[in-house]
């Protein structure tokens, strides 16, 4: 009986002592920035810097609430100190960080510390956290190194600099959401919530002022394109690429000029092809980056306000209402530029059109690329020609249409009269007569005609020689 | 057998002359149609015999009227569709049967089926076909707004079907000419 009352005093005594053990209790030794041991061949320090610890997340914990099992008396205070077991109290932890999915299984000393930090652990959302802003960069970018050292130098990295606030977005604000294969597999989901990870912040519609650029998924036609099911549309990563992102006029963005046709091409295989070969491409190629790209003339999120004034329009003989509908605006926005011209050689529009008739009536029907794209398969338009090389198939245009054949028609023989007079002028072989008097109908049903004319009279023929002999013999 | 002279001497020449032109007409026209030969010869060809052909034209039809010829192209038959119908039987039986025709040349120049067909041609085809590659020759002449549409190509056009009405006529013309006891 004496025994078994020592015992229960024992461990009641124990007990109590254990559970009455504070945090100061700890620190009595624990804050002495030297106090080290030794755990094979490596040294730990077994500081607890409590002047942090007490802004920290955990800071109503004691410290035995996750260093359980040890006992004060005993030095080391367990036989096998084991890490800290943060599921115990943080439940349903894998749903919450499926973008690290291997994470569910990783052993305890790879998980939480590593990110969320040791004593200065803090609320994710908080502002001293180590996954918010800045120093979330930082603490993600221990691992994803190449990750951090692009996102370092993106307009986001800038403004979360600038404002370090919950406008910007750190790490967390975007992959918080099922963006990532880890979080979803299923491809079409995945780049639509890509898409409205953006959208949230850079809609039309948005209340952040720190947002500069808004967009609508209305005036994409990409996004236009996704809205009919067309899953293998880009979304805005697709374009704009992930942790790099830059403004366009940066030279190092995807979508400058300069770099578009290569990130543009990936889908646009065709397209890009022919843009290499264009007079734009070639010289971007040999490094001119003032040469147009595709985001020169293609304006995704609906059109650039180009400055393109009613002068401009009437000083190179232009159709305003023709050009905006041709989309010929970004050719003339550049080309009528006078900067350019010094700059990259460019001649005025009237010059480099000398030669052809009815300027305006050409500028009015005929778009820019209609001449200056080659007529070589596969007909992209993309191919700009250099001007020497550039498309005069007057009678290839012409011949298009009744119409046209008569406007050609009609301007040789007024050449050709201005040039020879008026008789040589209306006599000379220069006038186009093939093709006016065409008609394929007519063709065809003439070509018949003639067949069962030349029948008819083959068969009348041999009915009158038939009753000719018929008659001799009699 | 009493020789009767059905046309004057001017009329077989500008027949002949006619004739030839309307072939080179053809032949150069056909060549501009669907490019056969070289587009500078077959057009001065064109234009050649289509002015020579307009001339011959107008010394026909100023020769007609002062001549008198002209009455043979609008002159009326008695019994008209009882002729006409003997006619079409001629043409498309009793000629095989080398019967005679119907129509008594002391009286009328030309059977009612020539006489329409002929008049046709000389008073409206031929006129509009000349009319037509004139107007294709000067184009400059002609307004504009006149037909709405492409004025030249409404012009070309009406010159092409009246050349095939033309062409169809010319081959039967020569047919026509091998079913007589001679060719003249």
């Amino acid at each position: 009986m004496k025994l078994i009352l020592a015992v229960l005093t024992y461990l009641l005594v124990f007990q109590i002592s254990s559970n009455s053990q504070t945090n100061d209790d700890c620190l009595m030794c624990h804050s002495d920035p030297e106090m080290t041991m030794e755990k094979g061949r490596k040294k730990i320090s077994l500081w607890l810097d409590n002047s942090k610890f007490i802004f920290s997340a955990h800071k109503k914990l004691n410290c035995i609430s996750c260093h359980k099992g040890f006992n004060p008396d005993d030095i080391p205070h367990k036989a096998k100190i084991e890490p800290v077991d943060c599921k115990s109290c943080h439940k349903g932890v894998e749903k919450k960080h499926t973008f690290h999915p291997w994470m569910s299984n990783a052993p305890l000393q790879d998980n939480c510390k590593n990110c969320h930090g040791y004593h200065d652990v803090s609320a994710v959302k908080s502002k001293n956290s180590n996954l918010s802003g800045v120093n979330a960069i930082n603490n993600c970018g221990t691992c994803h190194t190449e990750i951090k050292n692009e996102y370092i130098k993106s307009e986001h990295f800038k403004a979360l600099q600038n404002i370090n606030s919950e406008n910007a977005p750190d790490c967390n604000y975007c992959h918080k959401h099922q963006i990532t294969e880890g979080w979803i597999t299923d491809y079409k989901t995945r780049k639509n919530n890509q898409n409205d990870v953006c959208i949230h912040c850079h809609n039309t519609n948005t209340d952040n002022p720190d947002v500069i650029k808004k967009v609508s998924n209305e005036h994409s036609r990409h996004a236009g394109l996704r809205i009919k099911g067309k899953e293998h549309a880009a979304v805005c990563t697709d374009c704009h690429g992930f942790h790099n992102i830059r403004k366009n006029e940066d030279t190092e963005a995807r979508l400058n000029p300069k770099n578009s046709f290569s990130y543009c091409g990936k889908c646009h295989v065709h397209i890009a092809q022919e843009y290499q070969n264009s007079i734009h491409g070639t010289a971007q190629l040999k490094g001119n980056t003032n040469a147009a790209g595709c985001t020169s003339c293609h304006f995704e999120h609906g059109g650039k306000n180009l400055q393109i004034t009613d002068e401009v329009y009437k000083n190179n003989f232009l159709s305003k209402e023709f050009s905006e509908k041709s989309g010929i605006v970004n050719c003339i926005s550049c080309h009528t530029d006078e900067s350019n011209f010094e700059k990259n050689k460019f001649i005025t529009l009237t010059d480099a059109h000398d030669w052809l008739p009815r300027l305006k009536e050409h500028f009015a029907s005929v778009s820019c690329y209609d001449c200056h794209s080659s007529y070589t398969e596969p007909y992209l338009s993309h191919n700009i020609l250099p001007l020497n090389k550039s498309v005069k198939d007057c009678q290839g245009c012409h011949s298009k249409s009744v119409e046209l054949k008569s406007i050609l028609f009609n301007y040789q023989k007024n050449e050709s009269v201005s040039q020879s007079g008026i008789i040589k002028g209306n006599t000379k072989g220069n006038s186009n007569y093939i093709g006016i008097t065409k008609n394929i109908i007519l063709d065809y049903l003439s070509l018949i005609f003639l067949g069962l004319l030349v029948t008819g009279i083959l068969i009348h023929s041999y009915v009158r020689w038939y009753f000719n002999k018929a008659k001799v013999k009699k | 057998m009493k020789k009767i002279t059905i046309y004057p001497l001017w009329t077989r020449i500008w027949h002949i002359i006619n004739g030839l032109l309307f072939l080179l007409l053809l032949l150069s026209g056909t060549s501009l149609h669907f490019g056969l030969l070289s587009l500078n010869f077959s057009l001065k060809l064109h234009i050649f015999s289509g002015i020579s052909i307009t001339i011959a034209y107008l010394i026909f039809f100023a020769a007609n009227i002062l001549s008198g010829n002209i009455r043979h192209y609008f002159a009326k038959h008695e019994h008209f569709f009882k002729h006409l119908k003997a006619e079409y039987k001629y043409y498309l039986w009793n000629i095989f049967l080398k019967q005679r025709t119907q129509n008594n040349p002391e009286k009328n120049k030309f059977s009612i089926v020539r006489q329409i067909i002929n008049a046709k041609l000389m008073y409206f085809v031929l006129p509009l076909m000349i009319l037509t590659g004139i107007l294709m020759l000067v184009p400059d002449v002609i307004d504009k707004s006149f037909f709405q549409v492409s004025d030249i190509w409404v012009i070309s056009l009406t010159h092409t079907i009246f050349g095939y009405i033309l062409t169809i006529f010319f081959i039967l013309h020569l047919y026509l000419g091998t079913t007589g006891k001679k060719v003249s």
